[in-house]
């Protein structure tokens, strides 16, 4: 449904504090703009009816991806196609097989008008026969949770009613693909949790291929199917969240073992599976591969060297502590 | 919900587009209905303006005649009138551009315009039918008041249709200024609110080309004002307009030759504004300024 190849986009740095005669030769050309990779050769591809997260920091090109994803930012190289339109040559048919969701659900509304009349207009607008935008207004308002609301005035809603105006007008098309850049900023904990079931079921069952990005890493993991973890424009990895997090982290298992020895810790730490055995206290954190699978040979370690275990428990990291590595190791380099 | 990708619009018929021309321009009438007060006070100041220059005229009148003679009867409060019926079609072909890229690009409709079926061209279309409708339809209100309440000498000219084919080559000459203007937003990052090239023709226009007084007026004071109201189409608009609709004159020499100078305006600044907001547009695209924010 969407296939990404060698994708690069730069911007011009912008520079308030840019000379006039600086700014009359780069609009002469007579000098080069420096320009910021925003996106530095993406490649992926999102298979129709997938849930697919970008994560990443402020700045790492989320929102940039998404607008070339939606035919409203030209890249500089390489190839996109979403929905089989060519985001060059097509871009008009790009554009029109799409929802775009921003954060933030105030802007594209008129404040003095009711829900139910706004619904019509965009749906209308957005290429549905008048009796069919009438229609399906009831429809989704219902999926979003808004009937009752059908009546009142954009202006009387909140922050989370708007952003559930706004998945409803996306809803009123029949639009294959959902581009969702962080909609459940700024919004409270039960609508966010609205938002992300929504995703998770209706846009499922509605067949929709979307592409969330987030920096709420802990929303990706309940909610998309794979993620790609994005920074400085490159992609860092990509997977399902439990690859991911399989491949960058180690599960940590938190044992009281007494008496603990140095001997018995070099004896863990010998064990293949086992990264590091770090004492904490009367308490020892081994980090390990698969420990639930595993933790029967620690255990085993403990009772030939004939001491007891008091307390255990088996921590899976998630893909917070992941992003969090990897950003670190990133910023190491 | 069944085969989606059937059901999806990239392309309106034409019928198609006429519903949604009718559902933006129900859009605006709610609208504007939603701030009656606004609407009420704006008529207001259209009659207290028609008020000024009918008082205003007959103060300076005796003094003017010798300026206007050449149209009508030399009465002052025709002559304005007509200029301030010009002077909101003008002030519209000048602005509208500006206004429809800088109110959408701020509010984010500009994204929502763009992957609409309708498309950008066929939206400002819209918003231009119905702008200049409404416009019309205040001139028309413009010269009932003028004629039954001041009692402006105006009747119908039997060359009426010419007088609209002036006005609508003025149009299209002042839109290639306001094109370029226009451009200016996105190719020139122009958001201040101020665009110094719409500001510059709108008030050389508001000054020297007719609209409240001829330019011949400067000829003996500042005889360089008078020819720089010449490089404004204006100028010549509102000379054929006045003869027309004033002398009821018909593709007389004078009238002729003003709408060749218009077309010729047109053949230069039309095809040139199209041009760089056409521009202006492929660099919003490459620099992702279609939306405010993002």
């Amino acid at each position: 449904m969407i296939k990404i190849k060698n994708l690069v986009k730069k911007y011009p740095v912008v520079n308030p504090n840019k000379s006039l005669k600086q700014r009359v030769k780069e609009t002469l050309k007579l000098e080069k703009k420096s320009l910021l990779t925003a996106l530095d050769d993406v490649s992926f591809d999102v298979k129709k009816g997938e849930i697919f997260g970008v994560l990443g920091p402020n700045g790492a090109g989320k929102t940039t991806l998404l607008k070339v994803l939606a035919g409203f930012l030209l890249p500089e190289r390489g190839t996109v196609s979403v929905n089989g339109f060519d985001i060059i040559r097509e871009r008009h048919e790009v554009r029109t097989s799409c929802n775009f969701l921003r954060a933030g659900g105030w802007v594209i509304f008129d404040y003095k008008f009711k829900i139910s009349t706004m619904l019509k207009y965009w749906g209308v607008f957005l290429g549905l026969p008048l009796s069919e935008a009438e229609e399906r207004i009831n429809y989704t308002l219902e999926k979003v949770g808004l009937l009752d609301k059908k009546d009142d005035y954009v202006e009387n809603l909140s922050y989370g009613m708007r952003q559930k105006l706004n998945l409803a007008r996306c809803l009123m098309t029949h639009r294959p693909v959902y581009l969702m850049d962080e909609p459940t900023t700024n919004i409270d904990p039960y609508s966010a949790d609205f938002i992300r079931r929504f995703i998770q079921t209706e846009l499922r069952r509605e067949g929709a291929t979307t592409v969330l990005a987030t920096h709420n890493l802990w929303e990706a993991e309940q909610v998309c199917d794979r993620v790609a973890i994005l920074m400085g424009g490159k992609i860092l990895t990509i997977g399902t969240p439990d690859d991911i997090i399989r491949k960058y982290a180690l599960d940590t298992a938190v044992i009281q073992i007494k008496p603990i020895t140095d001997d018995i810790r070099k004896k863990i730490k010998a064990l293949g599976f086992v990264g590091n055995v770090v004492p904490e206290s009367d308490l020892v954190m081994v980090y390990g591969k698969d420990l639930p699978k595993n933790i029967h040979k620690i255990l085993e370690v403990c009772y030939e060297s004939k001491t007891k275990i008091t307390y255990l428990d088996i921590k899976k990291p998630s893909l917070n502590e992941v992003f969090i590595q990897l950003m670190r190791d990133k910023n190491e380099q | 919900m069944s085969s989606k990708q059937d059901t999806i619009k990239h392309y309106l018929t034409f019928k198609e587009k006429l519903v949604v021309a009718y559902i933006c321009i129900e859009r605006k009438i709610l609208l504007s209905l939603r701030f009656k007060i606004s609407a009420l006070f704006s008529w207001i100041g259209m009659f207290v303006s028609l008020a000024t220059f009918f008082f205003l005229g007959k103060l300076i009148q005796p003094g003017v005649t010798v300026y206007i003679s050449q149209y009508g009867s030399g009465a002052y409060f025709p002559y304005v009138l007509l200029g301030m019926a010009f002077g909101t079609f003008s002030g519209l072909a000048l602005s509208l551009y500006l206004n429809v890229i800088s109110s959408t690009y701020w509010s984010n409709w500009l994204e929502m315009i763009f992957s609409s079926p309708i498309g950008f061209r066929t939206y400002m279309g819209i918003t231009m039918v119905w702008v200049y409708l409404t416009s019309a339809l205040t001139i028309i209100i413009y010269f009932l008041v003028g004629i039954f309440i001041f009692g402006a000498e105006l009747t119908l000219p039997s060359t009426w249709w010419l007088a609209i084919i002036v006005l609508a080559l003025a149009i299209l000459a002042i839109s290639g200024f306001g094109l370029i203007s226009a451009s200016m937003f996105l190719l020139a990052d122009v958001k201040g609110g101020v665009e110094p090239i719409s500001w510059a023709v709108a008030t050389g226009a508001g000054i020297l080309s007719g609209v409240v007084f001829p330019p011949e007026i400067f000829l003996d004071t500042a005889p360089s004002l008078y020819y720089i109201s010449r490089l404004l189409p204006h100028t010549y608009a509102l000379d054929a307009f006045r003869r027309i609709m004033l002398n009821d004159e018909g593709l007389s020499p004078i009238v002729t030759s003003e709408i060749l100078k218009l077309i010729a305006f047109i053949v230069v600044f039309l095809p040139l504004g199209t041009y760089m907001f056409k521009k202006g547009l492929e660099k919003a695209e490459r620099t992702g300024k279609l939306a405010r924010w993002g």
